[in-house]
């Protein structure tokens, strides 16, 4: 496993396809940060959201990375464990968006923009939340990438419909009744927002909860998907 | 003898196409297996269900458990990675150690002459050097099984001869293999057994020995002309075109000479040769071979 990591990150890094998701992020957060001081968990919630879109965007490309006929010959190197094979995936887009997440976390701490002191909780806190959601938006991006959708505009529909029906979830819960029936299959990444938002009226009970439930339903779509790539003929 | 594949009624299709129709055969232990014929006859696909990265439609491919498979494609992409960097990340997620992979890298790359270029970028690669990485990478770990497709194109004459000592090695020591070309001369030189695909189906599963004894081929040497040797493919009874040193070869099914040799002249080649195998016997067509392949 961790060679077959190792290799698929080199590839992707080699390939530059991270550079746009990674150029547009640092703009969002130079425009964000740039204006005025701000507060440390309001701030931390937003930087959430582009977490999520730029960690699908980097987990689209790089599922799309690898040459196709090299891809055959991974996987006979890999006994055609094709569950090996895309878990190796799935944990190399999280390791990238993982050191991206500690950027965006610790960017505001480096130039000093927040008018007040970080704590060490408030720290973890927004750590662990942009990890989070990284993984969230992997687990989503993962069923509309070009290994189950062959053309790009249905990934990316697919990919922003997903992005929209979580990230305005609290919205979407006011304006639908019905919409209560069918959350659970919504990724929760409107409720991790709202925890890291509130976290300092948040036990850590709480956001513990609310992460290892993330942290399940993220399991759960892998699971999903892994199998479906499994019993896929191609 | 030890069965290493079998395949029983194995179809495949893609959407409504199909494009393998009930394929059985069984291949033992240290067997060479070609399978010939024309292009889009399912050779690759076939292929690439015994490599594991196609499932069958209908049937079964059953190899044994521990088996180790190389896989060789057609064609090989010209990666960003260095050639000793690529190969090392393919034996590794094999599962071999450190130290094995190092010496066996260095071993397969100053055998295919890449020594020296091995901390190139293969993506500044010629094909025939790409092709050889592609070898090497399906060699890597030793494979009990290997399957490789289209072997020999865009190698140059003196790999030729390398790969074919490899072949020959990798046979003594037991390894299975399994190929597709339409090189007909380079088949007759290695293969034990030749299996030919029509429309999907095989036609014919026959020994090398025995389809020396009994088809009789002639081989006509010709002027080269503006025409394209995919016109002259395209003549009926002729089996294999090539062109070599300002000429072209044609091997042709020797009851087939008389009409080909007409329609050659209608198209006013100049036929500089022509020589019927039955003449000098099968010897004279395995002479030839050695001869092709050390030009």
């Amino acid at each position: 496993m961790y060679h077959l990591i190792s290799y698929t990150l080199k590839d992707y890094i080699q390939s530059y396809r991270f550079f746009p998701p990674f150029v547009v992020l640092l703009l969002c957060i130079i425009i964000q940060y740039g204006s005025s001081t701000s507060h440390v968990m309001e701030s931390y919630a937003v930087t959430l959201i582009y977490m999520f879109f730029v960690s699908s965007w980097i987990c689209y490309t790089l599922f799309g990375s690898e040459n196709t006929i090299q891809k055959q010959i991974t996987l006979v190197h890999c006994k055609n464990n094709t569950s090996l094979y895309y878990a190796s995936k799935i944990l190399s887009a999280w390791l990238l968006c993982m050191v991206i997440g500690v950027f965006v976390v610790t960017y505001p701490i480096i130039f000093n923009t927040f008018h007040e002191q970080v704590t060490l909780y408030a720290l973890t806190v927004a750590l662990l939340s942009h990890f989070c959601i990284a993984l969230i938006a992997i687990s989503c991006t993962i069923f509309f990438t070009s290994t189950l959708l062959n053309k790009m505009s249905y990934g990316i529909g697919g990919i922003l419909f997903v992005a929209v029906l979580s990230l305005a979830q609290g919205a979407l819960f006011e304006q639908f009744s019905f919409y209560v029936y069918v959350s659970w299959i919504i990724p929760p990444s409107y409720t991790l927002m709202d925890v890291v938002m509130h976290a300092g009226d948040t036990s850590m009970v709480k956001f513990s909860i609310t992460l290892l439930l993330s942290f399940i339903y993220c399991v759960l779509f892998i699971v999903v998907y892994l199998s479906v790539m499994k019993r896929k003929i191609l | 003898m030890d069965t290493i594949l079998e395949l029983k009624h194995v179809k495949k299709n893609f959407k409504k196409k199909e494009v393998l129709k009930d394929i059985s055969f069984t291949l033992h232990a240290g067997e060479i297996l070609a399978i010939t014929g024309s292009n889009g006859t399912g050779k690759s696909t076939l292929l690439r269900m015994i490599a594991g990265i196609l499932t069958p439609t209908e049937g079964e491919i059953i190899t044994p458990k521990s088996i180790k498979k190389g896989f060789v494609p057609d064609q090989f992409p010209s990666l960003r990675f260095n050639a000793e960097n690529y190969l090392t990340y393919m034996a590794r997620i094999s599962g071999l150690n450190e130290k094995t992979t190092q010496l066996k890298i260095s071993e397969w790359l100053k055998l295919f002459g890449l020594y020296s270029v091995r901390k190139q970028k293969m993506e500044h690669f010629s094909k025939g050097m790409l092709q050889k990485v592609n070898m090497i990478q399906g060699l890597i770990e030793q494979p009990d099984l290997l399957i490789l497709d289209e072997p020999w194109s865009g190698l140059d004459v003196t790999t030729l001869k390398d790969w074919q000592q490899v072949m020959k090695q990798l046979k003594k020591e037991n390894c299975t293999m399994i190929l597709t070309s339409h090189q007909k001369e380079l088949l007759d030189a290695t293969a034990d057994r030749i299996i030919v695909l029509e429309d999907g189906k095989v036609i014919s599963d026959k020994s090398n020995e025995s389809i020396r004894n009994e088809t009789n081929f002639a081989t006509i040497k010709i002027s080269k002309h503006a025409s394209s040797i995919e016109k002259l493919k395209k003549i009926s009874g002729v089996l294999y075109v090539e062109e070599r040193n300002n000429h072209i070869h044609l091997v042709i099914e020797s009851n087939q000479s008389n009409p080909i040799l007409s329609a050659l002249m209608k198209q006013q080649y100049t036929i500089l040769s022509f020589q019927n195998d039955n003449d000098t016997g099968n010897e004279s067509s395995i002479h030839d071979n050695e001869q092709y392949i050390s030009n």
